[in-house]
């Protein structure tokens, strides 16, 4: 049978249209689409270039308030809201990063100004600001209105009615001559050294603990780590702040100082199953471990587990005195009953014989409120986020079904931190 | 013209090119199912698996109720169990667990529900979920350090001050970018994820990684390497 060419053409242009028809139905589909997030992102990233804007303005506001107030409690008020506000600009400028726009100089400079202010906050009133630390106030000051002013320009850069969002390519442009402006010699800004968080002093650390010890040959930390771990695999380094082999072993790896030779990290992931020890015996299994790889006079002082993984936490006990700064962790697995990873960064940057102040006050004068039932009372040394130590008293204790550890100040019996211990049936359990 | 490049013309090249067109609608339609997909599974039956079933495994054996393995796999042992666990607490016995037979072990179907410690389990879930999508080819070690990194910026000045707000910074992680961060954490990368929480560190406290082979970002390469673990470095 044959047949008529006609049709092969008929067929041809139906098929043809079909597909002209469907295609443009995709491309109708598709560029809603398109229009209906670009609009919804815009809304988003607008809010955010708004809430900068607006969070610069109140700082301002503040900070200049702050020149005009000797009096320390609206200070210390005023501060803690310049801190609020430069946590609100960091959250918003985070959200006007771009593939090639870097903002981390600004965030840098919102977030330590704001670690700053609360850092100032948290000594007044009993201390007052100094004519140094006033200072710097006056500069960072200027720095936040000259960087409100090029915020407000670059919004107006942007054709009227238009969002930022919408005009991408120029929005981007004109924030990024701001971030520029910023990174460039033409803002200076006071460097703003000071024991707080994100204060540039943190960065170099210098681990205590290794100080005048010997340098170990990566032979002899092979040949250790088979003894305690058993074998080891691949060899790396790690530079930085306390140099290390990095050794692989099963799936996980171990990194051991170079100077000293102790275990700084070491981590493997665990298998499940049945149990095959209890808490209490592996807690016994780590201190000895620990102590085994020169890590002497630590003592379990928590300890939660989770899905057959037990975390411990052991601080260094001297005199009967906790020191929580010098922390290792100890991960171990309940169903192969074996140690499964450690963490001794804090051990090794903040480990030291100290002396103790003796002018404390008495653990009998601490007071609790009515009705917490105290369990235990010990003295502490506990780090601040100042990275300085305190020595505190430790009451342990529970109020309303809930169990807390309070600490007061050795020296005048002040509060000075409450901790509660989050229960959670799902998660990890408090056991020691 | 002869008559098999008539049919290639007039007959074949049109078929394809509808098949083609057919083809983007469908995949345009199972990207919107995958959605709804997500959302849907709020019930674990038999053939369900993961860390939900894991919790629930656990709670049925600590109360008496299960006596198998805890090992994530809704199979016929726990499903004896949960009928068993039905029958005591006078629910309708069928073995899967629905909103209300949850409600009355105490846990929550809708999310992730395995944190620890002080951190939140949100917090957990999201790292769990960075972990996985950047790193899942990676050793055990090499995961820590991905979660890490993201907790060393959270700590940084220079970036943003909470897990969320590190993990969504536009442009920081690529797994955002490729949707890949909603994919479902194994076991694994909520171990690492946990890890990195209790304060595991193998990094040092480094603030960026990358992969040498693909990396094409210059500016990265011209930060001093502080580790390499797999296929990733590590600068600060």
């Amino acid at each position: 049978m044959k047949i008529d060419p006609k049709i092969y053409k008929i067929l041809a242009i139906i098929l043809i249209m079909l597909l002209v028809a469907g295609l443009a139905t995709t491309l109708g589909i598709l560029v809603n689409k398109e229009q209906k997030h670009r609009v919804q992102m815009g809304a988003v990233y607008d809010e955010a270039y708004y809430a900068c804007l607006d969070g610069l303005g109140d700082l301002e506001n503040k900070l200049s308030k702050l020149q005009v107030t000797r009096y320390p409690k609206t200070q210390k008020n005023l501060l803690q809201e310049a801190y609020t506000d430069c946590e609100v600009i960091g959250v918003s400028l985070a959200r006007l990063s771009d593939k090639n726009l870097d903002s981390g100089k600004l965030l840098k400079f919102i977030n330590q100004l704001g670690g700053f202010s609360y850092y100032l906050s948290q000594k007044l009133p009993d201390e007052p600001i100094t004519t140094e630390e006033n200072q710097k106030l006056i500069k960072l000051t200027e720095v936040v209105t000259a960087l409100e002013k090029a915020f407000a320009e670059a919004g107006e850069q942007v054709a009227v009615g238009g969002s930022l969002y919408d005009e991408l390519g120029e929005g981007i442009k004109t924030l990024q001559g701001v971030y520029d402006a910023f990174d460039q010699t033409t803002v200076d800004y006071p460097e703003m050294i000071y024991d707080g968080p994100f204060s540039e002093g943190l960065l170099d650390r210098e681990a205590k603990f290794l100080k005048g010890k010997e340098e170990v040959s990566a032979d002899t930390v092979r040949e250790r780590l088979t003894s305690v771990l058993g074998e080891v695999g691949e060899q790396g380094e790690t530079e930085g702040a306390i140099p290390s082999y990095l050794f692989s072993i099963g799936e996980g790896s171990v990194e051991v100082s170079k100077v000293g030779g102790y275990i700084v990290e070491y981590s493997t992931p665990h298998v499940e199953g049945e149990y095959t020890a209890t808490v209490e015996q592996v807690i016994n299994t780590a201190t000895v471990f620990l102590s085994y790889i020169g890590y002497n006079d630590m003592q379990a002082v928590w300890a939660s587990e989770n899905d057959g993984l037990v975390y411990i936490n052991f601080a260094y006990v001297k005199e009967d005195v906790i020191y929580y700064p010098d922390l290792i962790k100890v991960k171990i697995s309940l169903t192969e009953s074996k140690i499964v990873g450690l963490e001794a960064q804090n051990y090794l940057y903040n480990h030291t014989e100290r002396t103790l102040e003796s002018d404390v006050k008495s653990i009998d004068e601490i007071t609790v409120k009515e009705g917490f039932e105290v369990s235990s009372k010990r003295l502490t040394v506990i780090p601040t986020e100042w990275n300085t130590e305190i020595l505190a008293y430790e009451v342990a204790g529970s109020y309303n079904d809930s169990r807390y550890y309070i600490y007061y100040d050795a020296k005048t019996l002040e509060e000075i931190k409450v901790m509660r211990v989050i229960k959670d049936e799902n998660q990890g359990e408090l056991i020691v | 013209m002869s008559t098999n490049q008539k049919i290639m013309r007039y007959v074949v090249a049109p078929i394809l090119l509808v098949a083609l067109v057919a083809g983007v609608l469908l995949a345009l339609n199972a990207f919107e199912f995958k959605e709804v997909e997500a959302e849907a599974a709020s019930v674990l039956k038999k053939g369900s698996s993961g860390s939900l079933v894991k919790t629930l495994q656990t709670k049925l054996k600590r109360w008496g109720y299960y006596t198998g393995s805890v090992d994530g796999i809704y199979g016929s042992r726990t499903v004896t169990a949960v009928k068993y666990f039905q029958r005591s607490n006078g629910l309708t016995v069928d073995g899967v667990v629905g909103q209300k037979t949850a409600q009355a072990l105490g846990m929550s179907l809708s999310s992730g529900s395995s944190g620890g410690g002080s951190y939140s389990s949100a917090d957990l879930s999201l790292l769990a979920r960075v972990v996985y999508s950047e790193a899942r080819g990676e050793p055990y070690t090499g995961q820590v350090a991905v979660a890490a990194v993201v907790l060393n910026r959270v700590k940084s000045s220079s970036f943003p001050n909470t897990i969320s707000g590190v993990v969504y910074q536009p442009w920081a992680f690529t797994a955002v970018n490729d949707g890949q961060i909603n994919l479902t954490p194994n076991d694994r990368a909520w171990q690492a994820a946990r890890d990195a929480l209790n304060g595991w560190d193998p990094t040092y406290g480094c603030l960026y990684y990358y992969n040498p082979k693909t990396a094409t970002n210059s500016w990265i390469r011209q930060k001093k390497v502080h580790l390499a673990i797999g296929s990733h470095v590590f600068c600060l």
